[in-house]
């Protein structure tokens, strides 16, 4: 149905242009239109709707929704590297919500609760900042690195929760004993898995000391993981401190009650950040 | 982090209810609209374009209160 409203062309003006940290490098080509001045456009009354929606927000499609629909020039949310996400969902909030993002943090002297507010401008002058190491060389081999998309984080995250519930809802109520070992050696295999599973999807090309490259990901998991172990841990390494650097640093509060100085983080989790309106 | 069954269902209700009341404030503001705009429209307005309709109406409310004029 063609839609005459009057209200029609004054709608979803952009709010702001944005320039990716990634600089689009990341992303298959035709899934971005452009990597420079994207128009960031506020969330609609749908979009707030869908980061309320409990399940949506687990399984990730929430997120991508919205990022869909206030940054149109991304055509698949799914694929974002997770070098830009933050930044994306920090100018969504800024595009919809204002400048400050609200923060709590409870006294460690006292107990008081405190609201703080923190410009956006910060977490997004961070995340344009961030450095990252998508190149490492071990015993003369060179292997070539990637951020995980969004979704491969989204499904890493849904396993660790999983396991993470398990842990604490059956495990914790088993007896003592074998069963329980056996139960806990399962789930630490789990663990395991999903670390290999991370650790090899960042992986793009291998170069041997020969000069030989390899980029087919089934070959480059089995040198990974049957191959000398000073593969693996160095790129875990890696991930492990790329994953790191993307983490905003703690914010310095001080507590109306008592003046204690305590820190507090900025919370970029996608349910509660958007859900501090 | 790790989320009891308890935090889990306080979360969902919490949010259900923002979506309610969400709800409900569009609803309310198509009928204040008085077929100026539909639901539909306003559900994929920006926030904050919802936002100035609300306080719009607001205002006239209180000036209708004041002058003692009806509403319309």
């Amino acid at each position: 149905m063609e839609n005459n409203s009057p209200l029609a062309k004054f709608k979803r003006q952009p709010k702001l242009y944005i320039d990716l940290p990634s600089k689009g490098v990341w992303y298959p080509k035709e899934k971005l239109e452009k990597s420079e001045e994207l128009e960031v456009y506020s969330m609609t009354a749908n979009d707030e709707i869908a980061i309320k929606t409990p399940d949506a927000l687990y399984t990730g499609n929430a997120v991508v929704k919205v990022i869909q629909s206030c940054i149109p020039s991304i055509k698949d949310a799914w694929l974002i590297p997770m070098t830009d996400i933050d930044y994306i969902l920090a100018s969504i909030r800024l595009a919809s919500y204002g400048s400050d993002l609200q923060l709590k943090s409870t006294c460690s002297n006292c107990k008081n609760e405190d609201d703080y507010t923190l410009p956006i401008q910060t977490i997004l002058d961070f995340t344009q900042t961030i450095t990252q190491k998508f190149e490492i060389s071990v015993n003369d081999f060179k292997f070539n690195l990637r951020p995980l998309t969004y979704k491969e984080y989204t499904e890493i995250q849904q396993k660790n929760i999983q396991i993470q519930r398990t842990l604490y809802q059956s495990v914790a109520q088993m007896e003592e004993g074998d069963a329980k070992q056996a139960e806990l050696d399962r789930l630490y295999d789990s663990l395991n898995e999903i670390t290999k599973y991370a650790v090899c999807s960042t992986i793009i090309r291998v170069t041997t000391p020969d000069g030989d490259t390899e980029d087919n990901q089934k070959f480059i998991e089995e040198f990974l993981v049957n191959g000398d172990k000073e593969f693996f841990n160095a790129v875990k390494e890696t991930y492990l401190k790329n994953q790191d650097n993307t983490k905003m640093p703690p914010v310095e509060v001080t507590c109306s009650a008592c003046e204690h100085k305590n820190t507090t983080s900025p919370n970029l989790d996608y349910a509660s950040f958007f859900a501090l309106v | 982090m790790y989320f009891s069954d308890s935090d889990i269902t306080d979360l969902s209700d919490n949010l259900e209810s923002q979506v309610k009341n969400l709800k409900y404030n569009i609803y309310k503001l198509a009928w204040y609209m008085r077929g100026g705009v539909q639901a539909t429209d306003l559900f994929n307005s920006d926030v904050e374009d919802i936002e100035v309709l609300q306080k719009i109406i607001e205002e006239n409310i209180e000036t209708s209160k004041k002058t003692g004029q009806p509403l319309i």
